[in-house]
This record gives structure tokens, C-alpha cells and sequence, in this order.
């Protein structure tokens, strides 16, 4: 997928003024929040549980070469095969030699965010290949030709109406069809293609170092059939996705399904460590584990951004953050949104473009709080505000205020004279609105924002006389 | 090339520092959070609480007299028109017989094995199969890769009913893992939890559209399970 992220200002504009969009937007925000408020109110353990999901990312994260190959050293010793790729392209290449080789035609996705980074789907369509996506959600960006908003509900930006109009079009069902009969029009279509795809192509939540074992999560049972019916299953992951043991799973899997959707497991949870056995009729011939790098090798070698590998997109970052609330995720221009996408994009399509993406954030610091592998989001976000400004992404003006800024800041002597007339010029600047004057820099800040009046007394004064003049 | 990768992404990984397989899987497993199921709880009772909160039609048979007539008549209430079983050799522990309990109710049963194709189970109403596990603190059956069982028969057919032996049941997700890491062969490449399970907890799902909840996706629709001594 190709990033527009340089795009944000004009995308979230956009957003802004789309009344549909924020309607369904705020619904599924409001769910997911107090989906996971409940879920983690029944567990009285929940921050011990976080400590203990960091500590095991951290363990994978850090020895990732011997986790890496320990995964692959398994998998091998059932028959299965182990890809790497370092770019996007060799990951489409690897994929499309891999169908080729079993002359299939027919591709079943299953839900996957790394298919969607490197452009699996298009590429697979141009070298003449039918694909589908099996989730629901998918299925219906795939017949928009949109792409997907949200980590976890693709289709979050959507009405119901806006999909029976597509369902309408596309599948031929009535165009006032509600929910359930738009799932049974999608469940029919779906099985037909599920029975008759060659291929089975799919993501993985974790993969488990010791055993060699992908695991996936879904609820709709669609990652079962394609990874079951199809005679290749080909799993693409990064290669940040593992964890050390199988008994850590008990901790990362409480932590993903109730940050994500606030249930304690999700409908189904397959474990793949190999192809079909012996005696067996279904289930994959063949299996595949594609690891894609495409930046994340990078990611790693840096101290300041290797905590983002530790992130299992369960997407309650997104759920809690203003900014994401507001604006939806096709704002961010790639694949990634919301907090930790405004980390992770920078890293992986060069921060020179995606320079907007950390300053999307109120830096209220709820992603980090939420973050069920304590990821420091908000922390990571100034980081990298600081490397966009190192690398020449501020304006002229901005640097100018911000040096002018420091310089007065750091001197209180200087500070106190110039904020004695700054004052009330200030008020007088507010009372005649004149910081709305719709030009320059100032304009462009207070088109959608009103300035507070300044409190009388003053802050300095007001603490000399109580705060710190009581105090001594 | 990406065959060529493997050896550049490894040897960047280990000149920076890369650790061991020591540091990999040191440290300890935590304790048990104080919401699963401890060694005193009664493991029936959660597990069918649990499997019910997620719209699981699940019943403890253990203690009643005439399981069979339990399981009858929730079959004969289905309206099913084909059902399958497995061939699970842990029928003959039952003490009863699923083909004459859908025969009293004029139902054929299709007894199949592992090489059953997903296309022979499509028009398939209902799929019955033991379960190989199951996790009390969550209410999911667990099955595993089977010569004795197609993997599809717990997802293609309409519903799914699955029998829990009681000595099958475990507590949390823990004395899951820790049960099946001390049993399988994971070295080998033969069927079991060592090549392919999933866990299954309640019938298929979505909220794509708007939120809203919808019961059979891709699914089942309906999920039974019974438990049986």
C-alpha cells in the first residue's frame, strides 16, 4: 500500500467534516472502550498481567535472532518451510512463487495488517490470481476498493446502510437488507469460494519459539477455513511476532483478547504448528511461514524504538486516543493508525515522510496507559517529534517561535518583564479576536481552536502568595 | 533474494548484540491471575458458566442418570436432516451409542474419519466430536489433529455439538499449556497438539458491521457441548 502520510493535515480535515464518518466512528469507540473497561474490571490482576506481557516481549524482542531461529528450526522438523524477506517486494515475490509452484489460482485471505503493508492483494490480482477476503469486515472493504480503518474492524467507518448499498451492487441483495441478512448474503458468497480456493493465505497474532507454532485469533471462523481447506496454507508475519514459550501464551493471549475486544478469548484460536498428518483429509499439504522484515530490522537496532516491536496490534490504543476518535484511521495515509501506528510508520516508510504522523497526538498519554505490553506510546511519540525536526521536518515559523520560546523560558527575570505588558495586551488580543484573523501561521492554529482569557491573578503571583510563599 | 536474507538479517540481528536461548526462556511463570479457576474450584460448574456467558448451549451430564436422553432430545430439537460423528475410538467409553440415539429419533447418523473432505461436510446440519481438552476458565473446547477426525468437522457443518469427558477438563489457561507441553511430542511430526489444535468458545461471531453482534459467520451458528463422565 502506498503511504500518503505526509497527507494527515488535509486527510483529518477531511475526517473532520465527514458527519457519517464520525457518527460510526464514535459508536465502535465507545463499544471497544467499554468493552475492555469490563473486561479487565473482572481481572483484579490486570496490571501484574501487564509487567509479566512486557517482560515476555521484551525476552522475544531482545533475543530475537535465537527466538527466530528456534521457530524455524521447529517447524522444519514437521515438514514445514520458513521464508525470509527483507522487503515487501521479496515478501509478494516469495508468495507468488510459492502459488505459482502449486499452480493454484484461487487465494482465500484470511485478515492480515502485514498483507495489507506490502500490497499483497492488488499484486496477486495483476498477476492473475482470483483473491477474496474471508472476514467479514475485509470482505467489505475489498468490494469498496477501500482499505481498512481500524486494526481490528476494518469496516468501523462504514454504516450499515453504506454496506447494503455495496452488498446491493455487488451480491444482489435487497438494499434495505439488515445486519443479519447481510452476514447470511456473506456467509453463502463465502463458503462457495472457502470450498474451492487453492490457497489459504493468513497473518499469525504469535508465533511460539519453542514449539514452532503460529497462533491466530479470530472470531468468525473464517481463518479456520483458510487455513484448514486449502491444500497451501502461507502464514506472512513480521518478525517482531514472537514469544519465547508456549506457556506464555496464557498471559498475552488475556492480555490481547480483552485489551482488543473485551472479550476473555476470542471465538476461535487455532495453534499451527504443522501441515496436515497422517491419516488426515484436510488441513494444508503444505505449510509456509513467510517473516517479513521492511524496516523492522531497523526498528530493532535502534534503542530508542525497539519497544514498538513489542506491540501485538490488539488496537485499544486507537479505541482510547482523542485523536483517533476524531479522525478515523484512513487519515494516517498507510496501514497503521492511531498512536502506535504514528510510531511504528515513521520507522518503516522514513520519518522525512511521515513527519505529521507524531504530532497527531494530544500526548494525554491514554495510548500509553492502555498499552497492555506498557509500551511507552506517548514517550516514543516526542522522540520521534524531536527526530522530524532534527531532520529538517519543521517550518521556518516553527522553529522560529519555538527558539524565541526557549530564550524566554529560560530566564525568569526576562519572562517577568516581558509578561508584565504581555498580559494585558494578551486579554485585549483575545477580547477583540484578534488571534482569529483568518491568515498567516496564528489563523491557520485558531481556525478550530479559541484561546482561553488569561486568569487574573496571574500564575506566578497566584503561587507566591499560596503555594510556595505558604509553604515557607 | 530472500533465500540469501536469512543469513544478512541473522548476522545484523548477533552483531548488535543479538542474546542467547538462556535469556530467550529465562524467567519464571507467573501465578495464576486470582480470576481463573484454582485446584478446589469446581471446574464443571465454571466451565459450563462460562461456555454459556458466550452463547455455548452448555449442560453437566456427569451426575445424571440417563445422559442419552439429554443428548436425544437436544439433537431431535435441532431439525437437523444430516448429522456426522467422528470416529473417535472414546465412543466405546460412553456406554451408549449416538447412532441409536438419533435412530430412536428416525435421524441417520454418518460416521467419518480423518479423510472426510470439508466439500463432504458443507450440507452436513450438525458435526459431533469429542473434545480432546477443555478449559474451564474460558468455557472452550479444544480439538486437536486427528487421524479419526476431519478438522473441518467442528467448523463446516451448520452446528457443532461436542462431548467433554470430565477428566478432559482443565482449570486455567495455564494447567492448559503446561498439560499439553508435558504431553505432546513436539519433536515429531504426528497428529496431535503438536501439529494443529484450536480452541473453540462458542458459536461464530462478527461485529463488522456497526458493531453489532451476529451469530454464525463462517461458523457454526449453534455450539452444544456436554459434559459426560
Amino acid at each position: 500500500m502506498k503511504p500518503v502520510t505526509d497527507q494527515f493535515h488535509r486527510l483529518a480535515r477531511q475526517a473532520l467534516n465527514n458527519d457519517s464518518l464520525r457518527t460510526a466512528l464514535s459508536r465502535a469507540v465507545v463499544s471497544f472502550e467499554s468493552a475492555r473497561v469490563d473486561a479487565i474490571d473482572s481481572m483484579p490482576d490486570w496490571e501484574d498481567m501487564r509487567n509479566h506481557g512486557h517482560e515476555i516481549k521484551k525476552r522475544a524482542v531482545d533475543n530475537l535472532p535465537v527466538a527466530l531461529e528456534t521457530f524455524e528450526k521447529q517447524v522444519r522438523s514437521r515438514g514445514g518451510q520458513v521464508h525470509y524477506c527483507e522487503t515487501g517486494a521479496d515478501a509478494r515475490d516469495t508468495i507468488l512463487s510459492i502459488i505459482r509452484s502449486h499452480k493454484g489460482s484461487r487465494v482465500i485471505k484470511a485478515k492480515s495488517m502485514v498483507s495489507e503493508e506490502i500490497g499483497l492483494n492488488a499484486y496477486l490480482e495483476d498477476a492473475g490470481l482470483g483473491v477474496l477476503e474471508g472476514d467479514l469486515g475485509e470482505y467489505i472493504i475489498q468490494l469498496a476498493g477501500e482499505t481498512p480503518s481500524h486494526l481490528l474492524a476494518p469496516a468501523i467507518h462504514k454504516s450499515r446502510e453504506e454496506v447494503a448499498e455495496l452488498f446491493h451492487k455487488h451480491l444482489g441483495s435487497s438494499p434495505d437488507a439488515d445486519i443479519p441478512e447481510m452476514t447470511d448474503v456473506a456467509r453463502r458468497t463465502l463458503r462457495e469460494a472457502f470450498l474451492n480456493s487453492d490457497i489459504g493465505i493468513s497473518g499469525g497474532n504469535f508465533a511460539v519459539a519453542e514449539t514452532g507454532t503460529i497462533v491466530l485469533l479470530e472470531n468468525e471462523g473464517n481463518i479456520r477455513m483458510a487455513t484448514t481447506i486449502p491444500k497451501v496454507h502461507i502464514a506472512l508475519l513480521g518478525i517482531e511476532k514472537l514469544v519465547p514459550r508456549m506457556t506464555d501464551l496464557a498471559t498475552m493471549l488475556r492480555l490481547l483478547v480483552r485489551s482488543a475486544t473485551g472479550q476473555h478469548v476470542t471465538c476461535y484460536t487455532s495453534f499451527i504448528s504443522a501441515a496436515r498428518t497422517a491419516g488426515e483429509g484436510d488441513g494444508p499439504e503444505e505449510l509456509h511461514v513467510v517473516f517479513l522484515d521492511a524496516g523492522r530490522s531497523g526498528v530493532w537496532v535502534d534503542p530508542a524504538s525497539r519497544d514498538a516491536l513489542k506491540c501485538i496490534r490488539c488496537a485499544a490504543c486507537l479505541n482510547f486516543c482523542p485523536v483517533y476518535g476524531s479522525v478515523g484511521g484512513h487519515a494516517y495515509g498507510w496501514v497503521y493508525p492511531g498512536p502506535i501506528g504514528s510510531v511504528i510508520t515513521p520507522h518503516f516508510v522514513g520519518i522525512e515522510k511521515a513527519g505529521q504522523l507524531p504530532q497527531a497526538s494530544s500526548l494525554c498519554g491514554r495510548c500509553s496507559e492502555v498499552c497492555p505490553v506498557k509500551i511507552p506510546i506517548h514517550d516514543m511519540l516526542l522522540d520521534l517529534r524531536a527526530r522530524s525536526v532534527e531532520s529538517g521536518g519543521a517550518r521556518f515559523h516553527e522553529r522560529l517561535s519555538m527558539k524565541i520560546f526557549a530564550w524566554l523560558a529560560s530566564s525568569p527575570r526576562l519572562w517577568r518583564v516581558l509578561m508584565a505588558p504581555g498580559r494585558p495586551l494578551y486579554r485585549v488580543a483575545v477580547r477583540m479576536r484578534l488571534v482569529k484573523l483568518p491568515v498567516g501561521p496564528l489563523g491557520k492554529w485558531s481556525r478550530s481552536r479559541e484561546l482561553p482569557l488569561a486568569g487574573a491573578p496571574a500564575f506566578r503571583d497566584w503561587w507566591m502568595d499560596h503555594g510556595r510563599g505558604n509553604q515557607l | 533474494m530472500a533465500g540469501n536474507y536469512r543469513d544478512r538479517l541473522m548476522g545484523l540481528l548477533r552483531s548488535r548484540a543479538g542474546g542467547s536461548a538462556d535469556q530467550l526462556f529465562a524467567g519464571e511463570m507467573p501465578p495464576r491471575p486470582s480470576s481463573a479457576p484454582g485446584a478446589d474450584d469446581d471446574l464443571r460448574s465454571r466451565f459450563c458458566r462460562e461456555a454459556t456467558a458466550v452463547g455455548s448451549e452448555a449442560l453437566d451430564l456427569v451426575s445424571v442418570a440417563d445422559p442419552a436422553a439429554t443428548i436425544r432430545d437436544w439433537i431431535g430439537g435441532l431439525g437437523v436432516k444430516r448429522v456426522v460423528i467422528d470416529s473417535d475410538p472414546a465412543w466405546s467409553d460412553t456406554g451408549f451409542s449416538i447412532h441409536e440415539i438419533t435412530g430412536s429419533i428416525g435421524l441417520a447418523v454418518e460416521t467419518v474419519d480423518g479423510s472426510a473432505k470439508p466439500g463432504d461436510l458443507a450440507e452436513v446440519g450438525l458435526g459431533i466430536t469429542f473434545a480432546d481438552a477443555a478449559i474451564a476458565e474460558t468455557g472452550t473446547v479444544v480439538q486437536c489433529a486427528r487421524p479419526f477426525r476431519p478438522r473441518s468437522i467442528s467448523l463446516v457443518p451448520g452446528i457443532h455439538l461436542a462431548l467433554v469427558l470430565k477428566d478432559r477438563l482443565t482449570g486455567s489457561l495455564e494447567d492448559f499449556f503446561e498439560g499439553i507441553m508435558s504431553s505432546a511430542e513436539w519433536a515429531g511430526g504426528d497428529a496431535g497438539f503438536e501439529s494443529y489444535f484450536t480452541w473453540i468458545t462458542g458459536p461464530s461471531k462478527t461485529a463488522d458491521i456497526e458493531k453489532t453482534l451476529t451469530v454464525g459467520v463462517h461458523g457454526p451458528g449453534r455450539s452444544g457441548i456436554f459434559l459426560l463422565p
